[in-house]
């Protein structure tokens, strides 16, 4: 009773009211105790004044009145919200619990799409938005060379040039080179092959980076001829070879002839100039006695405060011509380019495909939502008499949207929860793939920016999928839906509903579509004929010191002896070296100039040039290229004999197209500039990839290089299991020269598999991502369809009483459902026509708008529609039509 | 009359005395200020308006609860009451006066002696 009296003041009272009310009750009190006074006998003049004196100053107990009682209305709405929130939270929860199914499902199917988007969108921020692990990395650009009139787009800088825009640049605070490689490490332990970057002194001030245990060194320390010469090893090298020991910092190593003191342990995070790096040491690439001619730095700067790359490229390039004017022949056309290091570490490529999984998991989430607002329609169906009772008994609209909109909130919430553990296994399971070309995937974590992503995705998911139901429940009218009882039909829900099917069909098609076009593109790549063989071809590569190895014959003498011991091993068929292998970019890879027999010659600084390799014989033999004409490479290529060349077909057809190219001279620009005699041609090899026209290309003999490298690919052609022959020729490189074992053993069908790999990376996550949809657009169907004719139990008994045959009623159901998703098909080949633009870098020999993809995902689309809706429609034709009728 | 004795300071004293006021049932202002009169018999005099801030922030806090009805006279007036939370505040509140007030005595008494 006092309850509901004080709830009765607390709605009534507003502002106004609440004025009025305290000047009511102070009224009420002097004017009583005036009449008290007055019975006692007191003049009515003198009580007034009594009253007012014991009162005190009415103005001020009244204006403290009103500010208490205005608090006191705050407190109990504020009250009453949390109270309502908390009433709305049991009942949604109490709901749940007598309908589990239901709760499961639909929690299920957003913990689905809330953990992909999360774990899509965690790898996504890490590797394309996070800022890199540099002090401010946005001033840092990385500068290469460039040759438009020789259409180089970018090469590396030499190191006479990188000297030069070091000290004479304007623009730049400074400039840091590095290049690398890989020595052997000896140190009383098993000797190992390790990745070397050898960076100018200043790079770690440059980057501004530091050890995570230990120092760095720094270029002062380095110019200091007393101090030791200082290595930094990574992480990885740490915990591998020295068991994560702190006192590794310290210790003496020896890589190839040079002795070193560990510095530092560098954080994994660090992954310049490559990601397997496992020591950085310093390294003098101002030495005057290196050549113009030889590019082979990574030159990164450091912008000066305001700088933009624009005016650091004009800057380098007022220095590039002045370098062109001293040395024409080594920099004639050469300029720069500038890019900062951000686009530079996420090329255009990781960000689309970045952009293209995001845009992929948003579009499963937009099913799941549409699922689970179905789930909620067909529930509020079945709920509709209980809402109507609510509202009878004088439940507000809004407190039943509150309501409503609760449960969403509760089983997005409950999906976030769920989600996340999805996302924290998905994001286990994206950096698993390890995709090649993408890069910095090495801390990728669910975290902080993930988590709030997380719990912003549930909430925004279960506001879409809860207005829908929500809407609903508040237009229906409290009589209508009374009298039409639970069997209430709701054309309205059944509109939407139907829409929303619709809408997953097409945004399944969709991501059916791009997942297709990439697979049919892998499938286009798989049938390219790379020019050599895939199986049966393993591959090793050495890196001989070059103190124990200086002149070339030395390295021939290693090399045969070598070559000799790998031909021994049973089932080996051929073997051979090469300072490039196909589809691996370790190699030593660069283009040299040259002049054909029968083109004249232009200017010096204008000769064309071509991919340049050294072979062995046995070579070509080994990775099984073809001999189109003539003859490959012999032992009897020596450095004494005549000089001879093969060459590829499109350096054949393109030097002399329609003429026999045996015999011809080529003359090559490089130590000597002396003429090579074509003896051979082979097949073209793709080289760079699968999707990439080989480039023209030319072999010189080992025996016969001008500067045979330390640094050489092996490759062994055999028979039988590879297994043996691997173990086998890394017992031969310990026997040959135990310093300088044979490393990185893999075979060339990894390293072509490796070339498609972030393809195959891309097509498997949308894959997983258009099957995901799939199968809730399927249980979308089925639920709708299932529910349209539970809804319609009553009407289909009757048509079956007037004598409607089976048939025509399956005919029916299915035809209602076919016509929902034909207009899906419809609506999504539209979006997808416009969407697979997107994709269309990533495609090779397959055109964005398919036909074959197109019609095949319409009709496997078609037929999961078909399949989702036939159980229900059978369910109807068979129903008993006397108890149909009967069912309320 | 007596001497006027500062309302603030006798802030919580004046609660204590409300709630007992209406520990008997509903009253309105006027009748808890004429209790508090003739209980402490005008020895502790405050100003009669006093009593509308404390009612009002004791009805916020939820010690009492308040409902408009018709006062003896046929007038409408504002009746207070306790709540669960006004009774039991009040059950301790006097439990702590008096054990205040005992230790007090207690104190005096015992410092006379040992003077």
């Amino acid at each position: 009773m006092r309850k509901g009296m004080r709830e009765r003041i607390t709605r009534v009272v507003r502002p106004r009211a609440l004025v009025a009310e305290v000047d009511e009750e102070l009224d009420f009190h002097l004017r009583g105790r005036v009449d008290e006074l007055m019975e006692e006998g007191w003049s009515e003049e003198d009580a007034r004044a009594e009253a007012l004196r014991s009162f005190g100053d009415p103005e001020r107990y009244r204006v403290q009145c009103r500010a208490i009682a205005h608090d006191r209305i705050v407190r109990e709405r504020r009250g009453e919200v949390m109270g309502n929130v908390w009433q709305d939270v049991r009942f949604a929860v109490r709901g749940f619990r007598r309908n589990p199914g239901f709760a499961l499902v639909a929690v299920m199917t957003l913990a689905l799409g809330i953990g992909a988007t999360t774990a899509v969108f965690t790898v996504a921020k890490n590797v394309i938005l996070d800022p890199l692990p540099f002090e401010e990395p946005e001033d840092l650009v990385m500068v290469w060379e460039q040759n438009t009139a020789q259409s180089i787009p970018r090469d590396n800088p030499s190191p006479p040039n990188y000297t030069d825009w070091r000290y004479q640049n304007r623009t730049f605070v400074d400039l840091a080179a590095m290049r690398d490689g890989s020595m052997t490490l000896t140190d009383g332990e098993q000797p190992e092959v390790v990745q070397v970057a050898y960076l100018s002194p200043n790079t770690f001030e440059v980057l501004g980076v530091d050890a995570r245990r230990g120092r760095v060194f720094t270029e002062a320390e380095e110019a200091d001829a007393d101090s030791p010469a200082l290595a930094v090893i990574s992480d990885g090298l740490w915990r591998r070879r020295y068991g994560g020991d702190p006192a590794t910092i310290g210790r003496t190593v020896r890589l190839n002839e040079f002795v070193l003191e560990v510095a530092g342990v560098m954080p994994p995070s660090f992954t310049v100039p490559r990601r397997d790096i496992d020591i950085w040491v310093p390294s003098d690439h101002e030495n005057p006695n290196h050549h113009r001619q030889t590019r082979n730095l990574r030159v990164i700067g450091r912008l000066a405060a305001g700088v933009t790359p624009a005016a650091a490229k004009s800057d380098l390039d007022v220095l590039q011509r002045r370098i062109a004017e001293s040395f024409p022949e080594a920099n004639e056309g050469w300029s720069v380019l500038v890019v900062p290091v951000m686009d530079e570490v996420v090329g255009a490529g990781t960000r689309t495909v970045f952009l293209l999984l995001l845009g992929a998991v948003a579009f499963v989430l937009l099913i799941v939502s549409a699922n689970v607002a179905n789930l909620l329609l067909g529930r509020s169906s079945a709920r509709r008499t209980e809402m109507s009772v609510r509202a009878a008994l004088g439940a507000s609209r809004r407190r039943m949207v509150s309501q409503l909109l609760t449960e969403s909130l509760v089983l997005g919430l409950a999906g976030a929860l769920l989600g996340v553990g999805i996302a924290w296994a998905g994001v286990r399971l994206l950096v698993s793939f390890d995709p090649r070309g993408l890069p910095r995937l090495e801390e990728v974590s669910v975290e902080g920016t993930s988590l709030l992503f997380a719990l912003g995705v549930s909430l925004l998911t279960a506001l879409v999928f809860g207005m829908a139901p929500a809407m609903h429940a508040v237009r229906s009218s409290v009589a209508r839906a009374l009298k039409g009882g639970s069997r209430g039909r709701g054309a309205g829900s059944e509109r939407t509903r139907s829409a929303l099917v619709m809408a997953e069909v097409a945004v399944s098609l969709v991501l059916l579509v791009g997942a297709g076009l990439l697979l049919r593109s892998l499938a286009a790549l798989g049938s390219v004929e790379p020019g050599f063989d895939t199986e049966g071809v393993t591959v090793a590569r050495v890196s001989l010191g070059s103190a124990d190895y200086p002149q070339n014959e030395d390295r021939v003498v290693y090399f045969e002896d070598m070559l000799r011991r790998l031909r021994e091993i049973p089932g080996v068929r051929a073997a051979g070296l090469t300072s490039t292998l196909p589809m691996d970019p370790a190699g030593i890879d660069f283009d040299l100039p040259y002049l054909a027999e029968g083109h004249p010659a232009r200017s010096e600084g204008e000769l064309p040039q071509t991919d340049y390799r050294i072979a062995s014989p046995g070579y070509f033999e080994a990775v099984g290229m073809d001999v189109v004409r003539g003859r490959t490479f012999t032992d009897l290529d020596r450095a004494e004999t005549r000089r001879v060349l093969v060459i590829n077909e499109v350096f054949a057809d393109q030097l002399w197209p329609g003429e026999d190219p045996l015999g011809k001279t080529v003359t090559i620009y490089y130590v000597e500039n002396t003429p090579w005699e074509v003896v051979g041609v082979v097949a073209d090899t793709r080289h760079r990839g699968l999707g990439v026209d080989a480039p023209a290309q030319m072999f010189v003999p080992m025996a016969q290089a001008e500067m045979l490298f330390t640094y050489m690919h092996f490759a062994v052609q055999s028979v039988g299991p590879v297994a043996p022959v691997v173990e086998a020729m890394r017992r031969a490189g310990v026997e040959v020269d135990s310093k300088y074992p044979l490393y990185a053993l893999s075979t060339l069908e990894a390293k072509v598999a490796a070339t498609t790999q972030r393809d195959r990376f891309v097509a498997t996550l949308l894959g997983a991502f258009a099957l995901l949809a799939l199968t809730l657009a399927a249980v979308g169907i089925h639920g709708v369809v299932a529910h349209q004719v539970a809804c319609r139990t009553r009407e289909i008994g009757l048509r079956m009483a007037l004598g409607a045959n089976r048939g025509a009623l399956l005919r029916h159901v299915l035809g209602r459902t076919m016509l929902m998703a034909g207009a899906g098909v419809v609506l999504g080949a539209g979006a997808a026509a416009l969407a697979t633009r997107t994709v269309r870098g990533l495609l090779f020999s397959v055109s964005p708008l398919d036909p074959v993809t197109f019609l095949g995902v319409g009709l496997l689309l078609m037929g999961v529609a078909c399949l989702a809706a036939v159980v229900p429609a059978l369910r109807a034709a068979h129903m008993d039509p006397a108890g149909a009728l009967r069912s309320d | 009359m007596s001497p006027r004795i500062d309302s603030t300071s006798l802030y919580g004293t004046l609660n204590l005395l409300i709630l007992k006021a209406v520990a008997g049932g509903p009253r309105h202002g006027l009748a808890i200020a004429r209790f508090i009169r003739a209980s402490t018999d005008d020895s502790l005099t405050i100003e009669e308006g006093a009593l509308y801030p404390a009612l009002h922030r004791l009805e916020r806090d939820g010690l009492v609860e308040a409902a408009w009805g018709t006062s003896e006279n046929n007038r409408r007036a504002k009746y207070y009451a306790l709540t669960p939370e006004g009774e039991a505040r009040l059950e301790r509140e006097r439990e702590q006066w008096l054990r205040h007030t005992l230790a007090v005595s207690r104190l005096l008494e015992a410092g006379l002696e040992r003077i």
